[in-house]
């Protein structure tokens, strides 16, 4: 899990001033441990985000980290966290709210596996399973909780999660949860805090309006942030092909499956009903396919999604539902086999691929109807979007 | 496409699909499949044509890429047997070139492609030692540029086909005796992961020189040659030996397919000058091209089971060698 040095070198923060820049590791001065576990995980050198964030994390400041997708923001914010808990204490130490259930076990399975030598507890809480588990597992003592909003006010309010050691409280994908459907959930919470409490917040895009939100809980916040000009995934080719009519996307898929080398690939519909229609068309065509959308129960997205990271599945067909922050890997290809209808979701859909500065392919299915669409989203990131060359194994 | 390679070079219609299809591949854009079909469906080719070889050729590469791309640890009994009804021996090249470049982004998933080349080479033991003989040549090609992800991404492969017996345990032993001969930071992180991915296997069947470079990691370490990251790995590395490397099994039981006796291994020196055969990656005009892909065809007939007439059809295969593999048992 190396990171690309050469893009990552380009990218560029608008950061605040006096913002020391660590290379390495060792340098951070953290605990044995925690260095073995981060060495452990495939680590060598800090990225951009992780050489500026993490000693300010661990300083005790405020802050506000934005990067593009890919660049290690999980682990920036785990890092910090376990760097400042007390292994003494069985209580929890550090809480981290995410809007999607996956997210928060993905944060959670990262804890853990960084924290694998220093035995943390790290406990994802979760909404759409038991909540006598919860309470079970809380009561055990969870230094570290990553959760959603709902179920976590819950445990709060039912004192199963006792926030009086909360040092931590991390938010990731902000702008998520300080939009609308989270925003009073999260007030809830954050009366819950003890005063003092250090703020986190972490995203690939923060819009004005959460910025200023951001400074209801956050005390002269230190802030890295990148450029939005920059945030149009550098290290992910965008292409496009003109499939001209919606019947003929489908042997275009398979086409691309004939010629390119396609480890994992998420494709992206726009509703529930063609993601099903496509996973049927897919398994016929011999595919091992798995799919994902909105109505599903939380087992059946669990089980999906820990397929689709083992890799015994490697195509994951869904709706936009899964497009924020869930991080596999393997994934190198990302097809848009519709264009998404608002121009956010472009971004959080094609940053599933390249992550950790490997590079990877976004390929959007353009019909004649959408070119306009195609242009618009051209013109908002201010990026060029490439006809798909006739020589495919040439892109991948 | 030249005028005197189609059939019937008056027709209005063929005569516009051609020069809209070499405008188009002129231009340098990707045909959408249903476009192109529509096109050739317009053009004629006669069968004994250097272009109809070249339009088979291109379906056979496309197809045979296709399949490795699906290949997953549960589905690899199904794509064995659409690959063999590829002709692999035409298509090896385009084979081993589409598996390598799988495996290379998907280094988690190396022992399912050696699983699967375990499987075709059993059959068809050409395509295990082309695929052996490209990983030493790239891999050396990239310890000598430095390249440490790429030759950690052959290494894996190079273990994992060890590990399933297509590969011969020297090559790893003379790989491990290059890269511990002068000791760096990266040649002795490259050897460490090296030999856990193989170790159950070289414990086994090489366990004094395994033994041996473990002594060899042990003064590494002592010596402090290595940085400290280093030395965490090598540390790692102990402590997969001292649990019998039991994280990394030879083979998986479900990715154990073949019977032993079955198994081809190939034992090809890492010091000699290889030939990679590049050329047969790209398009051969075959003077005896009916031949060959009858030979081809009774080759698969031997190798799926002696009733496969209809060899284009999956379905009716498929129910062939699965019946073969009822018997066997």
């Amino acid at each position: 899990m190396d990171f690309d040095k050469e893009l990552d070198n380009d990218l560029k923060f608008k950061t605040s001033k006096h913002v020391p820049v660590v290379a390495t590791f060792e340098e951070m001065d953290l605990k044995d441990d925690l260095l073995r576990g981060i060495y452990g995980y495939g680590f060598e050198a800090p990225s951009a985000i992780q050489s500026r964030a993490i000693m300010q994390i661990i300083s005790g400041r405020d802050t506000i980290a934005q990067a593009q997708s890919g660049t290690g923001k999980t682990a920036t914010f785990s890092i910090g966290m376990l760097q400042v808990i007390d292994m003494n204490k069985k209580e929890t130490q550090a809480l981290v709210l995410s809007p999607t259930r996956e997210l928060a076990i993905q944060i959670q399975s990262v804890v853990k596996s960084l924290g694998d030598y220093m035995n943390v507890q790290c406990h994802a809480c979760t909404g759409g399973r038991a909540v006598g588990d919860d309470m079970k597992q809380l009561s055990r003592g969870q230094q570290v909780v990553s959760g959603t909003p709902g179920r976590v006010l819950d445990m709060i309010n039912r004192r199963v999660l006792n926030t009086r050691h909360i040092k931590v409280l991390v938010m990731d994908e902000a702008d998520e949860l300080l939009g609308k459907g989270f925003q009073e959930q999260i007030y809830d919470i954050y009366r819950y805090l003890p005063p003092g409490t250090q703020v986190v917040v972490v995203s690939a895009t923060l819009p004005k309006s959460v910025l200023v939100m951001t400074k209801k809980f956050m005390n002269d916040p230190v802030k890295i942030l990148v450029k939005r000009g920059e945030i149009t995934l550098e290290g992910i080719k965008q292409y496009y092909i003109q499939v001209e009519k919606e019947e003929w996307k489908f042997d275009t898929l398979c086409d691309l499956y004939d010629s390119m080398t396609i480890t994992q690939a998420v494709i992206f519909c726009n509703t529930k009903k063609k993601v099903d229609w496509l996973a049927d068309s897919l398994r016929k065509a011999n595919f091992t396919v798995v799919s994902m959308h909105g109505d599903m129960k939380q087992e059946e997205r669990d089980k999906i999604m820990n397929e689709f990271r083992l890799g015994n599945s490697r195509v994951l067909i869904s709706t936009d539902v899964w497009a924020r922050g869930i991080d596999v890997q393997q994934v190198s290809l990302v097809i848009n086999y519709d264009l998404p209808t608002d121009r956010e979701s472009y971004i959080h859909r094609i940053g599933r691929s390249g992550r950790f500065g490997r590079r990877g392919v976004a390929v959007d299915f353009v019909t004649n109807e959408d070119l306009d669409t195609l242009h618009d989203l051209e013109r908002f990131y201010s990026t060029k979007i490439q006809e798909m060359p006739g020589d495919l194994s040439s892109v991948m | 496409m030249s005028d005197d390679q189609v059939e019937d070079p008056t027709s209005d219609l063929m005569r516009k699909s051609v020069s809209e299809l070499e405008r188009l591949r002129a231009s340098g854009a990707y045909i959408p499949p249903a476009k192109l079909k529509q096109l050739l469906a317009n053009i004629k080719v006669s069968e004994g044509s250097e272009e109809y070889q070249k339009l088979q050729w291109e379906r056979l590469k496309k197809s045979i890429n296709g399949l490795v791309n699906k290949v997953t640890r549960k589905n690899i009994r199904e794509i064995v047997l659409d690959l063999f009804n590829l002709n692999l021996v035409r298509g090896r090249g385009a084979l081993v070139k589409s598996i390598m470049k799988s495996q290379e982004v998907s280094q988690e998933h190396s022992s399912v492609y050696a699983c699967l080349v375990c499987v075709l080479n059993s059959k068809i033991p050409e395509i295990g030692e082309l695929l052996v003989t490209r990983l030493i040549v790239h891999l050396k090609r990239n310890l000598r540029r430095k390249r440490k992800e790429s030759s950690a991404s052959e290494l894996s492969f190079i273990a994992q086909l060890t590990n399933f017996q297509v590969s011969h345990e020297i090559l790893v032993l003379e790989v491990l005796y290059e890269l511990l001969e002068k000791p760096t930071d990266d040649s002795v992180e490259l050897a460490a992961g090296l030999i856990v991915e193989c170790g159950a296997y070289l414990q086994e069947n090489s366990k004094v020189a395994c033994n041996a470079i473990f002594e060899r990691f042990r003064s590494i370490i002592t010596e402090g040659i290595v940085d400290g990251r280093v030395q965490l790995i090598l540390e790692k590395a102990f402590l997969s030996r001292r649990d019998d490397f039991k994280d990394h099994p030879t083979v998986d039981d479900d990715l154990d397919l073949v019977e032993e006796e079955d198994k081809i291994t190939h034992t090809i020196d890492f010091t000699a000058e290889l030939d990679p055969k590049e050329a047969i990656d790209t398009f051969q005009y075959d003077k005896d091209y009916k031949t060959n892909e009858e030979k081809y065809a009774k080759l698969r007939r031997e190798i799926l089971g002696d009733d496969d007439e209809s060899a284009s059809e999956n379905e009716s295969t498929k129910g062939t060698l699965e019946n073969g593999d009822e018997n066997e048992e």
